[in-house]
């Protein structure tokens, strides 16, 4: 063997054993950072299962559920209905063309010893990668009776909120957005550290859920 | 032909054009991490947000890699010089060898075949290359600042949405969506290469056949931008935050097409390449 050859033959072999080296470090570092995380659970509801405010809410709300009686999906008429002169400032933009609105019916209660603010207005609605917020704007006008979202000991309440859905946030994919109704809905209570949310199902008519005629709860 | 390929590979990784490209790349990967995961990873309260203690989300990932913060500088200079960095290596290579005749001394040797499939592999291959390597560089420097947190829509920490291409595998299986941006920017760097050395059949300047992928990508920027063809433009397929919506079957057949037909017109000019 030439002594050219035997030194690249050398700076092979150091340059594999850096590279190997690299990998080991990198890799346990990788593991290093993924391990702080806390153990990640998946907890998933159905509808009219009570969901303890603790598990997504803190310690502090402990005693206070919150559960899922139903919900209907309606379109800009049916809304109109239930919510009449509602003006969507998206759609009045120009921003989208098209909206589906999914109504759900909640029952806060506080079983527990201490006022608890109602999260309603911080839940979020998830499809697949779609995903929004409650409409905050639509929660005076379908709960006339509501004056606080504040629950006393031993109170409980029925509480409708609205989750808004347009056409343009879907792109290209209109499958999905036609059989949104059907695209596996998910109302998120909490997503870090644990997934906690309630499948709602397929959703039901404005009627099923006792909607119409000016919301008369 | 092995002994071909294996040349004008050896000629391409080890020219100092494929370095000066690399190094831009990984300047601008290295320079995405500096300003935006290792702020995160080391900003005060990051423990607090990983403990769960705040009740909100963490940085992950899947959300601050090169290709997923289109707000920042440096992924929008890497991904708009994407077709210049691709070229650079080995681009011009076939215009220089036909405008000094060294092509011709080759051909008489090894055969036509032999050399221009050896160059249009070797051009495609470097081109994805110099693209890729700093992607890579950039997701495992990531990856080793901030957790794997699985991507959930909600958060709103991520730049893809429902309107997105594949959007339902990046919150379904991130690491897969990805991989598959990785391919398509292999893909579409190695297409910007070849489409490079192709135009070397046809005009005889260095610096217009380097320069034809980025003008071409900069004009069909700005000609599709404002309308629902601006997510096929070819900046926007390529970056996987995707600005614009666009579809992936199209996507994936344009590619094809434009591989083909380069390849196509590549072995047809080069089999009736007769300037001796």
């Amino acid at each position: 063997m030439s002594a050219r050859r035997a030194r690249r033959l050398i700076i092979l072999l150091l340059a594999i054993v850096v590279v190997a080296v690299a990998c080991v470090l990198i890799g346990l570092r990788i593991r290093e950072v993924n391990d702080a995380l806390p153990e990640r659970h998946v907890l998933a509801y159905g509808v009219g299962d009570p969901v303890s405010y603790a598990t997504f809410a803190g310690e502090k709300s402990d005693g206070a559920s919150l559960s899922v009686l139903g919900s209907a999906l309606l379109d800009q008429k049916e809304l109109d209905q239930v919510v009449p002169g509602f003006e969507n400032r998206v759609i009045q933009a120009g921003g989208a063309s098209d909206m589906k609105v999914l109504v759900v019916r909640l029952r806060l209660v506080n079983a527990g010893d201490k006022a608890v603010d109602s999260p309603a207005q911080y839940l979020k609605l998830r499809a697949g990668a779609w995903a929004n917020g409650v409409d905050p704007l639509l929660i005076p006008p379908m709960n006339p009776s509501l004056s606080t979202l504040r629950l006393q000991p031993g109170e409980q309440e029925e509480v409708l909120v609205a989750f808004e859905a347009y056409d343009t946030q879907f792109g290209f994919n209109t499958e999905q957005w036609q059989n949104f109704s059907q695209s596996g809905l998910q109302l998120v209570l909490a997503s870090y550290p644990d997934d906690v949310f309630i499948n709602l199902g397929q959703p039901g008519s404005p009627q099923d859920l006792g909607l119409g005629e000016g919301n008369k709860q | 032909m092995r002994n071909m390929l294996a040349f004008e590979l050896r000629r391409a990784f080890t020219g100092a054009p494929f370095l000066l490209a690399l190094t831009v790349g990984l300047i601008l990967a290295v320079a995405n991490i500096v300003l935006v995961a290792a702020p995160s990873a080391l900003s005060h309260g990051y423990g607090q947000l990983v403990d769960g203690v705040v009740g909100m989300s963490p940085p992950s990932l899947f959300g601050n890699w090169i290709g997923l913060t289109p707000g920042t500088i440096t992924t929008a200079i890497f991904y708009y010089v994407v077709p210049l960095i691709a070229c650079i290596p080995f681009g011009a290579s076939l215009c220089s060898d036909l405008d000094s005749r060294y092509a011709s001394q080759v051909i008489v040797r090894e055969g036509r075949g032999r050399y221009f499939i050896a160059k249009a592999t070797t051009v495609f291959l470097i081109s994805g290359v110099v693209i890729i390597v700093p992607l890579v560089v950039n997701i495992v420097t990531a990856a080793c600042l901030l957790p794997q947190i699985p991507p959930d829509p909600t958060t709103r920490l991520y730049a893809v949405m429902a309107n997105s291409m594949l959007a339902g595998l990046f919150f379904a299986c991130p690491w897969g969506y990805i991989s598959l941006f990785l391919v398509l920017t292999f893909i579409g760097a190695g297409i910007f290469g070849l489409a490079s050395s192709v135009l070397a059949f046809f005009v005889r300047n260095v610096f217009i056949v380097l320069l034809a992928p980025f003008a071409f990508c900069a004009v069909a920027q700005l000609v599709t931008q404002g309308t629902f063809l601006a997510g096929f433009a070819p900046l926007n397929v390529l970056l996987p935050a995707q600005p614009f919506p666009s579809i992936f079957w199209i996507v994936a057949c344009a590619m094809g097409l434009t591989l083909v037909a380069l390849v196509a017109v590549a072995l047809f000019r080069g089999a009736r390449y007769e300037e001796f």
